[in-house]
């Protein structure tokens, strides 16, 4: 019964901080379209850009490039989202409630992080499918929700590894951004790592955003192959990043509560 | 209840960096109205924020098991954009208290008119911790935590509803009050924990414990003499604030 209450009322406090973030955007409604707009811009903007630079028609997957650069950048920029900006939500003791914990408040931040990524990702395969290929539509739902679960892991102990090390140093400012755009050139969203030679595919294959990707592609391409895909790897990846996360939360927080 | 499990607390930097508690095993009923005493006043606020989580132990674990206030004052935690009734009806909705009466009781009592309706940021800093004074008496807690705040309840005049408040929740509810005003102590407390040297001593009787603090003081200053130092010092904070 104790457990129930209790559970109650943890559930009851994330009702109450994730309505209020719904109050405040509903107070600022242009800033949440243009922020839920950017990555949508983004995955045409480049999509257009290495159209034309290749000048190619079909993409390694077949079909129209846009489909095919889209299903990279959408997980990629999700980890990006998730594990960037926590920051943001995350304030000393001494500016929020006693009741309200600093987890309390990175979860609130993945919640809403997943509904806007849910919202974007129908808008921007639902647009695709309009406007380019029937492909947009996924073969195998299962696989894109596993690979963006993985996500949520891997972009929940990293944004928590992230936000603290930019509250020790402002370097990492500029650090994290460079990472997380780096990693986007090696997670396999402009080219098929299948396909390189095997000295790459086997650095690459330490990456477990690049598996992440392939996976979510194996939703859209069934006959893709995927032959470095390692869902172990990956799931193993992504659980202990969330116990990684944990544990940094959980040793910093005294050092966090000045 | 309140349990400390060997509770070390450090505070301070530089030449302030103290003990304040030093492993202390502590036990604090829920139930009753506990004056946190000591020669240093500094430290009882410091334990005060200890048990309302604004500040963390050191070494060791606090176990509340009751529902614990935050301060009233408290100014953390409000939205600055949202409307003053958006932010009160969050914060009933975080301790889980029932949103419809908290907010027409706390509309009715502030006497914000229309700045009730108006965005939090909009309110004089004095206004915000009346409406933070208010809120803190108006939801039902086992235990008020009080602080620096509480002797300035009843200063002003629209600071009086928020002393009714105080004095109603003061007969049926559990308090922890860390003043330096014996009067007021006297007036509200009937239990006192002596803060002194590391360790935590607490007291059936009041009267015992306010003899104790004295006896823990450093020698040769009352403890009258002390809060006149310390009023002095103050009023100098504060007019070196103004001038700047």
């Amino acid at each position: 019964m104790a457990l129930t209450r209790a559970l109650r009322r943890y559930f009851g406090i994330l009702g109450a901080l994730l309505r209020r973030e719904e109050e405040s955007r509903r107070q600022s409604p242009f800033d949440s379209v243009v922020n839920l707009l950017e990555p949508i811009f983004l995955i045409m903007l480049l999509s257009f850009l290495f159209y034309v630079l290749q000048r190619r028609q079909v993409s390694p997957l077949g079909g129209p490039p846009v489909l095919y650069y889209a299903t990279g950048f959408f997980p990629i920029y999700f980890f990006i989202y998730i594990s960037r900006r926590m920051r943001g939500s995350i304030d000393a003791p001494s500016r929020r409630f006693p009741i309200e914990q600093r987890l309390d408040h990175i979860f609130v931040h993945i919640i809403l992080r997943i509904i806007d990524y849910s919202i974007l990702g129908i808008l921007l395969f639902g647009a695709i499918y309009l406007l380019f290929t029937d492909e947009a539509i996924p073969q195998d739902m299962t696989k894109i929700v596993a690979s963006l679960v993985t996500i949520v892991g891997l972009g929940f102990g990293w944004g928590i590894l992230n936000l603290v090390l930019s509250r020790e140093s402002r370097v990492w400012n500029f650090i994290f951004p460079s990472i997380s755009r780096i990693l986007v050139l090696f997670s396999g969203v402009f080219f098929v790592p299948d396909f390189l030679a095997p000295d790459s595919r086997y650095v690459l294959s330490f990456n477990p955003l690049m598996h992440a990707v392939q996976l979510f592609r194996l939703g859209f391409y069934p006959q893709y192959t995927a032959l470095l895909l390692d869902v172990h790897y990956l799931a193993y990846f992504a659980i202990s990043s969330v116990f990684l996360g944990l544990m940094v939360e959980r040793v910093t927080r005294r050092f966090e509560a000045r | 209840m309140i349990i400390l499990e060997r509770v070390t607390k450090v505070a301070g930097a530089g030449d302030k960096r103290r003990s304040v508690l030093r492993a202390v095993q502590l036990s604090l009923p829920s139930d009753r109205r506990i004056a946190v005493l000591g020669p240093a006043g500094e430290d009882t606020k410091v334990f005060i924020d200890l048990l309302a989580g604004i500040v963390l132990p050191t070494a060791g674990r606090i176990v509340r098991r009751a529902r614990l206030s935050f301060l009233p004052g408290h100014l953390g935690g409000f939205t600055r954009e949202l409307s003053v009734r958006l932010n009160v009806a969050h914060v009933a909705r975080l301790y889980g208290a029932d949103v419809e009466t908290i907010v027409n009781f706390v509309a009715q009592v502030s006497d914000l008119g229309k700045d009730f309706d108006r965005p939090y940021g909009d309110l004089s800093n004095a206004r915000k911790r009346y409406l933070s004074d208010i809120l803190a008496f108006s939801i039902p807690f086992d235990v008020y935590l009080l602080g620096d705040g509480v002797v300035r309840l009843g200063d002003k005049r629209y600071n009086r509803e928020a002393r009714a408040l105080f004095e109603a929740r003061a007969k049926t509810s559990g308090m922890i009050i860390a003043s330096e005003d014996p009067g007021f102590v006297r007036e509200f407390c009937d239990m006192g924990l002596v803060l002194a040297q590391g360790q935590a001593w607490l007291f059936e009787n009041l009267d015992q414990a306010l003899a104790f603090t004295d006896q823990a003081a450093p020698p040769g200053k009352t403890r009258e003499e002390r809060r006149a130092a310390r009023r002095k010092r103050r009023k100098k904070r504060a007019r070196k604030v103004l001038d700047e």
